[in-house]
């Protein structure tokens, strides 16, 4: 079969299989290929569900002979970050701690003796009864803690329009994923960036939903006052389409929305003329790359020629998001990841001889050094002496933080602005510097702590110079409490008339001849 | 964002040891090491907090409705869409995990339940 089917938008995917024009077995065996074929050298996917995909494939094409409606994602290949519960399949959530041990011979540090959840996240869920394919669990930065996809415990992922540099995190499997047509869609979760920024590093659309507008039921649990999952694809439809599906009320999480899910899909095409768009001058400010800020003021002067308003307006804490996010988070995380005990599930140290060392050798053999740095400045800003300074303090900064929102979305209807201050760099680039790789967060963090919607969409790549190649920049639209609808939209009219629109790297899966092979083995299904 | 003067003190070694305790992570030297300084520039990057007057700011736990957040709704410029108040599900009892689906993923049990090593005579 014509493995361009790949290529399409998820809503044209649908109908064809809907229509039984191609089958979901088809695309669901062009998807395993791509991803034999190129993803060794790209590391999206920690493990694959070959036969269980094909599987839930078949059932898709039987439904369909029996006369049945199909579902909205119909034999849609979708990767799903491997910090979602996936019923039976392995989630490791990139982490060493989630490993069950490895009998002799085994090899230490396998993603395919990840946990075995007994259940499936509530969007995974949602996307198998959307009647969605899920063909493997995607690659991140251990337990969602990155802006690189370098923190994986097993291998990083790289950018398919260069395997040199990252493809930014913690979402990294999930933007290559979609970036490198290996599959249609991908979910992936969003704390302080980790959806907009690889999405923008990788030339795809990632959405960040409001808080409580997607169920975390079945999410690996980071700071969950900030933790949201999302989708990816490769145009706004696409991605509005995979919003539909898992947006809504869920009983098995109390901080679950119950308002109506609007209509993500159908706003694509509304007309956004008179759409008021605020610019945040803080947004433009040192550290900014020029090339960067040349594609987006290009984006935004876009806007305008689509009848919007441009308005400067005002974010004055923007400065301080990521001083108050890295004490809030890191607070919660420490927190959350304190289950992680070597009793119930996972990796358990050998050798302990009382239950205070079994915790404390299992943690320290098992988590990696930047979730052991968040852990223990978590452990620090909540402990007592330093609540008030810290934690405390940082609460309260988050206010401001959402008050700025408050106050500009008076005056417009969106916030444009970029995802990061940067292209992607290359692997290795951070890695020892974990202030500056939090600084890169600087933009994405303040819709986090507000708990708005945001979104990514490519606009004009970077020009190759100096030996490096173009480089995909990202748009952030930032709305008011769900108004993902309206993000949709004007995404959706601005990608009409976007440089970026159909660009795709062009070898996604080869690697430059002075790049050594990374991946000795590709990903093997589970079966 | 230089350091206020009657902020913290700059982290100590024997310090980062002692959270590392806390947090149930038994990390080797020169870990303890790099993380107090990694640690200490975080911490004097994260100070510039103390320059905003905060007085009287309500702190932010939770930005859902319901959850302490009611700030976001009925003000002006709130979104058209209005979050609905979350409601609690009803106090019935309801299935839960069975046991050998519960114990599936232990890394050791004994007599059908998770084995941990002996505890009783810890302090």
């Amino acid at each position: 079969m014509d493995a361009t089917v790949l290529d399409r938008s998820i809503p044209e995917l649908a109908g064809l299989v809907t229509r039984g024009e191609v089958s979901a077995e088809e695309v669901t065996q062009a998807s395993l290929d791509r991803i034999t074929r190129r993803d060794g050298a790209l590391g999206a996917f920690l493990t694959v569900q070959a036969e269980e995909a094909l599987a839930a494939a078949r059932a898709v094409d039987q439904k369909r002979a029996r006369g049945e409606a199909l579902g909205p994602l119909a034999g849609v290949p979708i990767g799903i970050k491997d910090a979602l519960c996936t019923r039976d399949a392995p989630t490791t959530a990139g982490s060493r701690i989630l490993l069950r041990p490895a009998s002799k011979g085994e090899a230490t540090l396998d993603p395919r003796r990840g946990f075995r959840p007994p259940y499936d996240a509530t969007v995974v869920a949602r996307l198998r009864a959307a009647d969605a394919v899920l063909v493997g669990k995607t690659n991140l930065d251990e337990f969602a803690m990155g802006s690189s996809n370098e923190n994986s415990a097993f291998f990083p992922a790289r950018n398919p329009w260069d395997p040199s540099r990252i493809p930014g995190g913690s979402s990294g499997g999930s933007a290559v994923c979609v970036a490198a047509g290996l599959a249609l869609g991908a979910l992936g979760s969003d704390t302080g960036g980790s959806i907009r920024q690889p999405a923008a590093l990788t030339g795809t659309v990632g959405i960040k939903p409001t808080y409580g507008r997607v169920s975390r039921y079945g999410l690996i649990a980071f700071a969950s006052s900030l933790d949201q999952v999302g989708p990816f694809a490769a145009d706004v439809r696409s991605a509005a389409r995979l919003l539909g599906v898992i947006a809504g009320r869920d009983p098995h999480d109390a901080t679950s929305l119950g308002a109506p899910v609007a209509a993500y899909e159908e706003a694509c095409g509304r007309d956004v003329r008179g759409m008021r768009i605020g610019v945040p001058e803080e947004y433009f400010a040192e550290g900014i790359a020029p090339t960067v800020e040349k594609s987006v003021r290009e984006a935004l002067a876009g806007l305008a020629s689509l009848g919007c308003e441009l308005r400067p307006v005002r974010l004055p804490h923007t400065r301080y998001a990521v001083a108050t996010y890295y004490v809030l988070a890191t607070a919660e995380a420490s927190s959350n990841l304190a289950r992680y005990d070597g009793v119930r599930f996972g990796a358990r140290a050998e050798g302990a001889e009382s239950l205070g060392a079994l915790y404390a050798k299992t943690r320290g053999e098992g988590f990696g050094r930047e979730v052991a740095r968040r852990i223990v400045l978590g452990t620090y800003v909540l402990s007592s002496g330093y609540y008030d300074a810290y934690y405390l303090r940082a609460q309260r900064v988050r206010t401001l933080i959402r008050r700025d929102f408050e106050e500009a979305f008076r005056e417009v209807d969106v916030i444009a602005a970029p995802v990061s201050p940067t292209v992607a760099f290359p692997l290795g680039e951070r890695v020892d510097d974990p202030l500056a790789m939090y600084l890169a967060d600087i933009y994405t963090l303040p819709a986090s702590l507000a708990g708005v919607p945001a979104l990514s969409v490519p606009c004009a790549p970077t020009p190759a110079a100096n030996g490096v190649p173009s480089l995909p920049v990202g748009l952030q639209l930032v709305g008011p409490p769900l108004e993902e609808a309206r993000l949709c939209a004007l995404a959706a009219a601005w990608e009409g008339i976007s440089p970026a629109r159909g660009l795709r790297p062009r070898q996604p899966w080869g690697l430059r001849s002075d790049e050594p092979s990374y991946a000795p083995e590709p990903p093997v299904s589970e079966a | 964002m230089s350091p206020a003067p009657e902020g913290p003190p700059p982290l100590a070694e024997d310090e980062v040891r002692s959270l590392a305790r806390l947090a149930n992570l038994d990390l080797p030297d020169d870990e303890i090491r790099r993380l107090t300084g990694d640690l200490g520039r975080i911490l004097a990057y994260v100070r510039q907090l103390e320059e905003l007057d905060v007085t009287g700011i309500e702190p932010t736990a939770q930005v859902v409705p319901g959850f302490g957040a009611e700030g976001a709704a009925g003000r002006p410029g709130a979104p058209s869409v209005e979050p609905t108040r979350v409601e609690l599900r009803a106090d019935e009892p309801h299935e839960s995990l069975p046991h050998e689906i519960a114990l599936r993923e232990a890394p050791r049990t004994s007599m059908d339940g998770f084995a941990v090593p002996g505890f009783v005579e810890e302090d």
